[in-house]
């Protein structure tokens, strides 16, 4: 029985010697010619790989009726014909044979070879009892056990031909890609302006993405084609023009208009940019450190992938602040993204179902900015103020959520009321209600819109530092108290009425300024004596050596993002 | 006629000519890179002889000083023959010796070695003097 060794069969050749040559893109082009379809970059792969695995049979059974393979384990005499896989089956004649000399082999022999069309002769070891590659990539022939086929060895090595045939065929005009689909260009079918025009009045008509096949229904391409090649040049077609977009969310994809889509989609709202967000390290102690968690603003999250695992949460509760009420937009902290499906598209069209009176409002996600939009008359309807509890649950279709507040039972409450006074901020106590449950230290109403537009400065805008702004701003908030306390929540709402500001900078202010000093249950009280002192020790943050305070909570300071206690009182 | 300048993907490696042209011995740079018992097994350098070499994908056979084929197939592949402190030079010059002498970029130095950046290794390579025949190949 006659045993071939085939590089094909290891994984060295498929991992360090594999290259697309011209002649496998020669190949593909013949096999799409003859198909006539598009094919996937893994279809592709297997019929390149399969070229491979039958090209080397082919050159083994011509070469080897010319010698035989040379093996390192075998013994060889002068004047037997050789066949060298490794150096591109090159055949030789064996001049001579020695011992070969290295104690660190053993005994081995070592034999003189001429290669054919090689200027000198080389030597190679023979009877070489140790491991080594060209022995254990020894195979068996095709058909017998241990022999693995074409789609073994796709299965097995897949990335490494993926990545050198997708590099070839991305270098190549010949070929175009879309959708995972690659195709030859001079088989696409001519999709014409007019055809185009079609899907966008299709699209602009019913408000609505529309996927290939619905668009297929009126955009008429020569039916004497297969469906798939019609869908494939239509689809590639729409990705080229930039009046559409295709919003996917699954396998089917679905196209859009560019012009339907919002503007604070294209482009997140200015007021949703954070003019101060964490980087991780900053001091909080531990009271404030809770809070942080239990706000979850996306503007607290540092910076890394935005992942979770798909569908790994129901339902997400999540506390509104102003600039988000105001935009009309959802926060989307990274855990909340566990609602989705995986892969969501960028932009994702959803709908929003009022869990109330089951009404569908049409929406937007952008996970990876982290918000969702259209909510804005949601909110207004149902009076959601800031600091409202609203909750996002996964309906059974996966783009579509119901979204909910709770309700209380309306009745007054003394609550904050935010005015603009000669430019500057400042609160009042007005008597309201609402039928929204809410946070209370968060909620603030923010009275008339275009006074606090007035105020509003976006990220990028020269201003005062956060700490000054926070010696403006607590005070106006501390007269609201008879004892001139201030909720650290209800610090970060206000600070949000005028700036974008994740809620870590502001406790890290309050912790590690001396000014500051917190006197329990989330209360805060500013020193103004002591405006010029910052505390540069976690002790300093926990103890606060400067306070006049009889009744200072003393706190275990944390360092945020970072998992280990520094400093316990 | 324009200079020939090095880039990052110049292929770099150790010419033994350079260190012919100067009556140097390498031989004795690199028996200070042998591990104890390779020292012993090697003796003094009167004593060391030629051995054969196998290539680990080829199995061609090349003959080379036992003191490198030492470095290469043992002293090479213990912990301390490149650590953090070794010298940047030093450890290029020890890369080249661990891989039989095959040229290698700068690029690819720096992904082995991960010490200094791309640039600052090829500054270091080609300006001033040649530094244990690590040259242009």
């Amino acid at each position: 029985m006659l045993f071939q060794q085939m590089r094909t069969q290891t994984a060295e050749y498929w991992l360090e010697e594999f290259a697309i040559h011209k002649e496998d893109v020669e190949y593909l082009y013949e096999w799409f010619v003859e198909e006539g379809e598009p094919r996937t970059i893994d279809e592709l792969g297997l019929k390149v790989v399969e070229r491979h695995c039958l090209g080397e049979e082919d050159a083994l059974s011509k070469k080897s009726d010319r010698g035989l393979i040379y093996q390192p384990q075998e013994k060889y005499e002068v004047g037997q014909r050789l066949v060298f896989p490794a150096f591109d089956y090159a055949v030789g004649k064996v001049l001579a044979v020695r011992e070969g000399n290295n104690p660190r082999y053993g005994p081995f022999g070592v034999i003189q070879v001429q290669l054919e069309n090689g200027a000198a002769p080389r030597e190679f070891a023979a009877e070489f009892a140790l491991d080594h590659a060209l022995n254990r990539s020894m195979a068996l022939l095709k058909g017998s056990e241990g022999f693995l086929s074409p789609e073994q060895l796709y299965k097995d090595h897949g990335p490494s031909v993926r990545k050198r045939l997708q590099d070839a065929l991305l270098q190549n005009e010949d070929f175009v890609h879309f959708d995972r689909h690659w195709f030859l260009r001079e088989l696409l079918l001519e999709v014409s302006p007019f055809h185009l025009n079609i899907a966008e009045a299709m699209i602009d008509e019913r408000h609505q993405p529309l996927t290939i096949s619905q668009l297929l229904e009126e955009v008429e391409l020569p039916s004497e084609t297969k469906i798939s090649v019609r869908a494939y040049a239509l689809g590639y077609a729409l990705s080229q023009d930039p009046r559409f977009v295709e919003i996917s969310v699954s396998d089917a994809p679905t196209w859009y208009l560019n012009s339907l889509i919002p503007t604070s989609v294209h482009h997140k709202p200015a007021r949703l940019v954070p003019m101060y967000s964490a980087r991780g390290g900053e001091w909080l102690n531990r009271e404030l450190r809770d809070f942080v968690t239990e706000l979850a603003d996306e503007a607290d999250e540092l910076e890394q992938p935005r992942v979770v695992k798909p569908g790994s949460v129901d339902s997400v509760q999540i506390l509104l602040i102003y600039p988000h009420r105001r935009e009309g937009t959802l926060p989307l902290p990274t855990w909340a993204l566990g609602l989705l499906l995986e892969k969501p598209a960028e932009p994702l069209r959803v709908t929003f179902l009022d869990q109330q009176n089951k009404e569908k409002i049409a929406g937007w996600m952008m996970p990876a900015e982290g918000y969702a939009w259209g909510l804005g008359e949601w909110y207004q309807r149902h009076g959601v103020p800031i600091g409202g509890v609203v909750e996002l649950r996964q309906a059974d279709d996966p783009v579509t959520f119901l979204i909910s507040h709770e309700k209380r039972r309306r009745k007054g409450d003394w609550i904050r009321e935010a005015k603009v006074f000669r430019g500057r901020l400042t609160f009042s106590i007005q008597r309201k209600a609402y039928a929204c449950h809410y946070d209370k230290h968060l909620l603030i109403d923010e009275g008339p819109a275009d006074e606090l537009n007035g105020l509003w400065i976006n990220a990028g805008q020269k201003t005062q530092s956060l700490f000054e702004y926070l010696t403006e701003i607590f005070p106006e908030l501390a007269k609201l108290s008879g004892q001139g306390l201030v909720h650290a929540k209800t610090l970060y709402s206000a600070v949000n009425l005028t700036r974008r500001c994740g809620a870590v900078p502001i406790f890290a202010e309050l912790t590690r300024r001396a000014c500051f000093d917190p006197v329990g249950d989330g209360n805060w009280i500013y020193d103004g004596s002591l405006r010029d002192i910052t505390y540069n020790t976690p002790e300093q943050m926990s103890r606060r050596p400067n306070s006049h305070r009889q009744n200072l909570i003393v706190d275990r300071v944390y360092q945020y993002g970072v998992n280990r206690e520094v400093h316990s009182p | 006629m324009r200079a020939f300048r090095p880039t990052v993907d110049t292929k770099f490696h150790i010419d033994f000519s350079w260190w012919e042209k100067r009556n140097k011995d390498i031989r004795i740079f690199m028996r200070d890179l042998l591990c104890p018992e390779c020292r012993e097994a090697v003796g003094t350098l009167s004593d060391v002889k030629m051995v054969d070499t196998i290539d680990p994908e080829t199995a061609e056979v090349t003959r080379i000083d036992a003191i490198w084929e030492s470095i290469r197939a043992c002293c090479s592949l213990k912990p301390g023959y490149l650590t953090s402190d070794t010298p940047l030079l030093d450890s290029i010059f020890r890369t080249f010796l661990a891989n039989r002498n095959e040229p290698l970029s700068v690029l690819e130095l720096y992904e082995r070695l991960d010490k200094r950046p791309p640039e600052t290794l090829l500054r270091m390579l080609t300006k001033g003097r040649t530094y244990l025949g690590i040259k242009p190949a």
